[in-house]
This record gives C-alpha cells, structure tokens and sequence, in this order.
C-alpha cells in the first residue's frame, strides 16, 4: 500500500526536477536565515543561482555533527524560537548533546513521512498501532505516535519498559503493528515465551524496526518469535528523526523519502561522491524543512544508494540496510568488520552484557582479532565448564556473522575503560606499533 | 541443608588472588577453605567462610563476579576407602560431582548436582555431613 501515491510514484525524471527546484530554493532560503550557513556558503562561493542539476549539490559544503555542537543549542536554526513548537535532541553520549527544532509545518511533514513509513507497513485506519520507542527527546516514540494517528490507527503511546505489560496490552488491545527497536522487539519476544504467551495469542501482522543497526539473521529471529513482518525503517533527529527511509513488503532496501532529503554516497576519507551502489557514508541534504534544514549532512551511517525501480511501484532512491558507522569499521584480514555486527550477536545471546572489547593485533603477516567480554553475575556459576559453554558460544556466533576467526577472551567486570559513559569498542594494536 | 559456597571470576593475571584474599581480611571475614579451578586464561576460586553474606557483600563492592550458592560438605572417616564409600553412594544415585576439594583435616567440599537427593544419598554411607555451623561458617 502506498500512502502518497502522487509522490512516492512519481516519474525519476519529474522527481529530479522537483529536488533541483527545491535544492535551489532551499539554499537561498538558508543563505538568508541562518548566519553560520552564509559564512560556509561564503567560504565555498556557492550561490542558489548556482544550482542547476543535482551534480550540483557537489558545490555545497558538507554539514557535521560538529557544526550543529558548535552552534548549540539553536545556533543552526533558520526560524526564531517563537515558530518552533516541538525540540527533540540525541543523548549526547559522545559529548554535548545535538539539539533539533520544528515547526508546525515541519512537524506536519514528519507526521506525512511517518504515514508513508506505517502505510508500507500495511497500516491503516483499521491498525492498531503499538508504539514501543521511547517517548520523550528521542525520536522515535512521537514520530512513529504522529504518523500513525495521521493515517488513523489507534494508537498505543506505551513507549519503553516494563515488557510484561507490553506482551499484556499487545494481547487484550490486539496490537497489529509493533514500532520499537530491533533489540527491544527481541526483548519482547523472550519475555512473550517466559509469559507463555505464544504469537498466534496476538495480532500482529507487521513491525517497523530502527534506531540501531541489525542483521539479516535478527530480523528472521524477530519475524518467527513474534509472527510479523519485520521491516527496517531509517531516520536521524538531525534530518528528522524516523521517517527518512523505510522498507516497502519486498524488503530490498529502504525507500528514500527524496522528495523531501536527497541522498548522496561519499568516500569518507575524500568526501567524494561514489556512483550507485558502492558502499560508503550517507549523507542528506534537506529540501524542505523550515527550522533546522541541514545541507550535506554527514550521517556517519554506511550505505549504498540504488536509483532501480522497485516492485511496489515507488519511484524513490533506495538505500541499503546500514552497516555500520565510518568511526568504527575495521579492516580485519580484509574484511570489513563493524562493532556494531558484534554487539548485535552479544546482545542476541542471553546473559551477555555489552562490554566488549575488540582487539586487533598483528601476528607475522597475520591480522588477529580478539573480543573482550565482561563476564556477568547473570550467568557466572561455581563450574568452568558454564564459562567454557558461554565463551564458545559467542566465538561461533560471531565467526558466522563476521566469516572470520576470532578469539573471545572472558574477562572481569569493569575492566573494560569507560569513557565519558560510552566505552570504547575498539583497540587496533596494529595502528599502534606504528 | 549444605554449606553456602562463594565463587569468584579471576582472570588470570598477577595479583588478583591476593587482591580477593586482602578483600576479605579487610572486610574481617575468615576462610575455612578454598580451591581454584583454572584455564589458561581464566579461573574460579571457590571459597567458604566464616561470613559468606559479608564477604559476597564486600567482594560485589570491589566488583567482583560471584555467584554464592549452597554446596555439600561431608567428614570423611579417616581410614582407607573412606572417601571411596562416599563416592560410591553418590555414584550408585548417579549423582555427578562436578568439583570437589578438601578444607580443613578431611572435610571435603562437593559441588552436586542436586544438594539435597546428595544428602540422602550419603545418609548410611559412614560420612558425617557438615552444616555451615559445624565448619564454623554461618547458615
């Protein structure tokens, strides 16, 4: 099904079309209302005028996340704070926090692309919508919440937390689509089966999965648990929280919502752009928002983008499942390995808390690869052989994931480093022998 | 019924030994006896004590992983086959033994299976079988 079908089915052609005219507009628009955009513009001389074609997006500068922590909070806004009407921001784990603004239009516009989102999902005004992301300065709760009430779906604000009552409510108030993360999803199916409750108890039919990296494997694990459709969504608060890509029922990639972000895939060593289908880091330029509309935001998210017609009949760019981040990929024996493919597998076997570390090291011509994991009171008994069962569990898991050979290495609580409440996932002793 | 058993995750690394034991003594807690089982990178020193709730306590606040659980303690007669009787009521029950290790004379700890159907199993086999209190460790 297809919310917008005028839209999300429009011709290539008239869909380029459509993105030059709003790129140009969009430029002269920040030009005039955001002053530390005037000054990068500036600096690179580019010029609304100067937008002709979408290989003209190359001209303008990249925006980081750093730009946006420069000018915190509402440095980057293009609007006075009396049109904003909603603020969300990330954790700020990393640092400050990143702060993003709308407007009443924009919210408008993130409830339209959150309707695309469910509508593919097979949602309509018959659906009863469970909304199990957070609510709150995330995202993801109020824009899955606002989407599904445009359509006119019930909606279950339940955000996250106390699982028992999640499988309880999903039960009596016949849920039909799950929003939450992937590892939540999980999360509820264990304790469905603790509960003793079985899928065919409940109604639902499909789930919209994001926020964080998953695998091919997880979302079969999710689809069979919970007997649904599970399909991968995309968005970040920068651009506009959930809502930028989603999976149609054919789940071969993610449909760009291009009318409103163009995407484009960057080497991110060079910042060059790299043709259909070669993988590299996502970046979004913002055609539409009023607010806090970003040019060539540098997601950090790896991708590939395909331009192919899609059997669903949408017309939109089409991205790949995100791999991994560019701050963390590692080369191992040349293979490209993301922390995030390794926490997933901890998080999948029961009893792992994620601290982790990978080591990587050289031996001769040899890279090693060596995962760190902290043993927890949840599965530490008096007998070697539990541990033994634990460590050989993660190893297969991961060398299936990663097709390489690892070592896994049991170590003490805590002796992982925090750092700044986020660990550190990575140590490459080969950068280091240097 | 059995002794409360306290286990503790070592890496293998210098020192880690002696820092459980310094814990304890400063914690005022005194150890009956105790065993470690090791792998080339990792072990578990299992311990019983005088406290065993005072020593988990003082150990979690080091963040240390322990696990406290309830294992067997018998007094073996200290004559030959002895330990054999033992051992061979268990058997006979096919109860596994999955560690055992001696603390104090010839009073051996076990870890079993099943704490209580390893009770019954020893009841007529000439061993006396210890609660905390007759090692002198707490209930």
């Amino acid at each position: 099904m297809i919310w917008d079908e005028r839209y999300e089915t429009m011709p290539r052609e008239q869909r380029e079309a459509l993105q030059v005219n709003r790129l140009r507009r969009m430029v002269d628009y920040i030009y005039r209302n955001s002053p530390a955009y005037r000054k990068k513009l500036d600096e690179c001389g580019a010029r609304a005028l100067d937008i002709c074609s979408l290989d003209d997006l190359e001209k303008l500068p990249f925006t980081t996340k750093d730009d946006l922590r420069e000018n915190y909070p509402f440095g980057m806004f293009c609007v006075p704070m009396e049109q904003v009407v909603r603020i969300h921001s990330s954790s700020g784990t990393t640092g400050k926090p990143t702060v993003v603004g709308y407007t009443r239009d924009d919210i408008e516009l993130w409830a339209e692309l959150m309707a695309r989102t469910l509508t593919a999902a097979g949602a309509t005004h018959r659906d009863v919508v469970h909304v199990a992301y957070g609510y709150g300065l995330f995202t993801g709760g109020l824009g899955a919440h606002y989407g599904a009430e445009k359509i006119g779906c019930s909606v279950i604000p339940i955000s996250g937390g106390n699982t028992k009552r999640q499988v309880m409510i999903m039960k009596d108030f016949g849920s039909t689509i799950l929003a939450c993360t992937p590892s939540y999803a999980l999360n509820i199916a264990e304790v469905m089966e603790e509960m003793g409750v079985s899928p065919e108890e409940l109604r639902l039919k499909s789930g919209i999965f994001g926020a964080e990296p998953w695998s091919e494997g997880m979302r079969r694990e999710i689809e069979s648990r919970l007997g649904l459709r599970a399909l991968d969504i995309y968005g970040l608060s920068e651009i506009i929280g959930p809502g930028v890509a989603f999976e149609c029922e054919y789940q071969q990639g993610l449909h760009i919502n291009d009318d409103h972000f163009i995407p484009e895939i960057i080497d991110p060593d060079t910042g060059k752009r790299l043709p259909p289908g070669e993988t590299g880091e996502l970046v979004f330029t913002c055609i539409t928002k009023q607010a806090l509309p970003l040019l060539r935001y540098r997601t950090r998210d790896i991708s590939s983008l395909t331009y192919e017609p899609c059997p669903c009949g949408r017309t939109s760019a089409r991205m790949a499942r995100v791999s991994g981040r560019t701050d963390d990929m590692l080369i191992v024996r040349g293979v490209n390995v993301f922390p995030s493919q390794i926490e997933s597998v901890l998080m999948e076997l029961e009893g792992t808390e994620p601290h982790y570390l990978i080591v990587v090291s050289r031996e001769g011509a040899m890279d090693e690869m060596e995962i760190w994991v902290e043993v927890e009171e949840r599965f530490f008994k008096d007998e070697i052989r539990h541990l033994e069962a634990l460590s050989n569990r993660i190893k297969s898991e991961i060398e299936s994931v990663l097709g390489l050979s690892v070592k896994v290495r049991l170590v003490e609580p805590k002796t992982i480093e925090r750092s700044e409440g986020k660990a550190k996932r990575v140590k490459d002793l080969r950068k280091e022998a240097k | 019924m059995g002794v409360t058993q306290l286990a503790v995750f070592l890496e293998n690394k210098a020192g880690r030994l002696a820092e459980v034991t310094r814990v304890l003594g400063n914690a005022g807690v005194n150890i009956i006896g105790f065993s470690v089982a090791d792998t080339s990178e990792y072990g578990i020193l299992r311990l019983v004590v005088d406290s065993p709730n005072k020593a988990y306590n003082a150990l979690k606040e080091q963040q240390f992983t322990v696990y406290m659980s309830k294992v067997l303690c018998i007094r073996v007669p200290n004559r030959p086959g002895g330990l054999a009787n033992a051992l061979e009521a268990l058997g006979a029950r096919n109860i596994n033994v999955e560690y055992m290790y001696p603390i104090g004379e010839a009073e051996i700890v076990f870890g079993v299976e099943n704490l209580d159907e390893a009770v019954n199993a020893l009841h007529g086999a000439d061993v006396t079988i210890l609660s905390g209190r007759e090692v002198g460790s707490e209930e």
